[in-house]
């Protein structure tokens, strides 16, 4: 058909019919009639190429997307373990805590029990140490210096004590304090034992008991075996003297002017090796009381 | 509107006469499922090439203008919405596309009216009859003489089948104008081709 003749053929067509009511009716029949005129263009589409291109597009978008949402699945599973763990371990380790460390009441009943059995130990072992410090000594030159030690080793148990009987939580501070005072009493004592030549006069006062059980003894035994004494240090009020056992053991008295006499004192002699040693019956007792 | 609320209309309503609507393929595909997409594509591939080469352009511009505008619709699935029929959508997308290939045309001072008659309308169409070739070249020299905005409306009318409304939507522009538009375009076209007839 001739696109004429189809133009021919609408302008009938449309005469014949109902008049357009409008000029815009008319100009779309007529652009209708003229498409009418052309088929429909199957052929005319994009090429394969650009079909598999678009295609694959799509799948590979999704795809990457799928993978993303696995990535971030992993991703928020991986935290999700790793802050369940942590707060196992914690309330583990506070659980294991709790276990070790009874409740406030328990803990201070214990305490207090154990410190007293540490006390008593310590108490004992520091009687021990002080018997063994104030034991007598051989030798003269040691007396004074025993004494010090003694007094030392006191001072030492003291600290030991005091620090044990500290509360339980003992703070750095004053655990690094309680810690230089023994070191340095130790230190003290150390010197002590190192330097003899420190002398005091204290030991043991003579009793009449004393004086009475050493005259029977001196009478049982034989003359050349008689206990003997020497002075070591006289004071205002007292005599500091040492008696020799026959069983060559010595032991340091304080005698009392005001009950005992020294008749016989011993001449002055800067010699250490003779020893100024008088009889014991050269001791008189001069008042009861 | 929720992703559920899609997915339990796509169950039903959006199944007409034994086939899935284009929106319910779109969102099955927005979900992960590519297979709904090549459905999708199969249905509109040739509307979106035809948009493109009814615009004056040649088969390669055009093919790159289709391949511009898929992609946008595959980087898009997510948002996509059912607010609007899907091929308005679609041909939103393909007209944005057009509209940049345009500008970026503008600013690199290529554009030649020989775009415009490069593929004139079915001449490629080896059926058709002498007369009917004057016609179409006719026809295709009318609309490329048209200016854009009712060039486009018309287009969008005639070849792809919008109504008004569709193409306002499409366009975002005013019904009214689309509209003035629609009409300014057939009176040219009438003017032109008005020798064909007498």
């Amino acid at each position: 058909m001739h696109y004429k003749d189809c133009a021919r053929g609408y302008l009938t067509m449309s005469s014949k019919l109902t008049k357009p009511t409008s000029h815009l009716q008319e100009d779309e029949a007529f652009i209708n009639t003229l498409y009418q005129q052309f088929p429909p263009d199957e052929d005319q589409q994009p090429s394969e190429f650009l079909d598999k291109r678009i295609i694959k597009a799509a799948y590979q978008a999704v795809a990457t997307e799928s993978a993303k949402t696995n990535k971030k699945k992993i991703t928020w599973f991986h935290s999700l373990a790793t802050a369940a763990s942590l707060i196992l371990v914690i309330s583990l380790v506070f659980q294991q805590q709790n276990h070790i460390l009874p409740s406030a009441e328990t803990s201070t009943n214990v305490v207090s029990t154990s410190q007293k059995d540490k006390q008593m130990s310590t108490k004992m072992m520091a009687d021990e140490a002080v018997a063994a410090f104030s034991a007598p000594e051989p030798m003269m030159e040691k007396q004074g210096v025993i004494v010090q030690q003694s007094a030392l080793a006191k001072s030492l148990t003291s600290t030991v004590i005091a620090l044990k009987n500290q509360p339980r939580k003992i703070e750095n501070k004053d655990y690094r304090q309680a810690t230089e005072i023994q070191r340095l009493n130790q230190q003290k004592l150390a010197v002590s034992k190192r330097s003899p030549s420190v002398k005091g006069p204290v030991a043991q006062k003579f009793t009449l008991a004393q004086y009475q059980l050493y005259t029977v003894k001196n009478a049982q035994l034989s003359v050349e075996n008689k206990i003997m004494w020497s002075l070591i240090n006289e004071q205002a009020d007292s005599y500091y003297i040492t008696i020799y056992l026959p069983d060559n053991n010595t032991t340091n008295y304080l005698l009392a002017k005001t009950q005992f006499k020294l008749n016989a004192l011993p001449v002055k002699n800067h010699d250490k090796r003779i020893l100024n040693k008088q009889v014991f019956s050269e001791i008189i007792l001069t008042n009861r009381q | 509107m929720t992703q559920s609320e899609l997915t339990i209309q796509k169950t039903d309503k959006n199944i007409v006469g034994h086939e899935v609507t284009d929106e319910a393929l779109m969102i099955t595909y927005a979900e992960g499922d590519a297979s709904a997409f090549e459905q999708l594509y199969q249905r509109h591939k040739r509307v979106i090439f035809h948009f493109f080469i009814k615009q004056g352009l040649s088969t390669a511009i055009a093919e790159e203008l289709c391949h511009d505008t898929w992609l946008k619709l595959i980087n898009a699935r997510k948002n996509y919405q059912v607010s609007a029929q899907f091929r308005t959508y679609l041909f939103t997308i393909a007209r944005n596309t057009l509209i940049d290939h345009k500008n970026k045309k503008s600013n690199q001072k290529e554009e030649t009216h020989a775009d415009l008659t490069e593929t004139p309308i079915a001449l490629n169409n080896t059926d058709l009859s002498n007369q009917q070739r004057q016609l179409a070249q006719a026809l295709t020299a009318n609309i490329a003489a048209l200016p854009i905005e009712q060039r486009e409306v018309f287009l969008l009318k005639q070849e792809s089948g919008f109504s008004i409304e569709q193409i306002a939507k499409i366009t975002a522009q005013h019904k009214e104008k689309v509209k003035s538009s629609w009409r300014y375009a057939l009176q040219r076209l009438r003017k032109g081709l008005s020798d064909y007839v007498i």
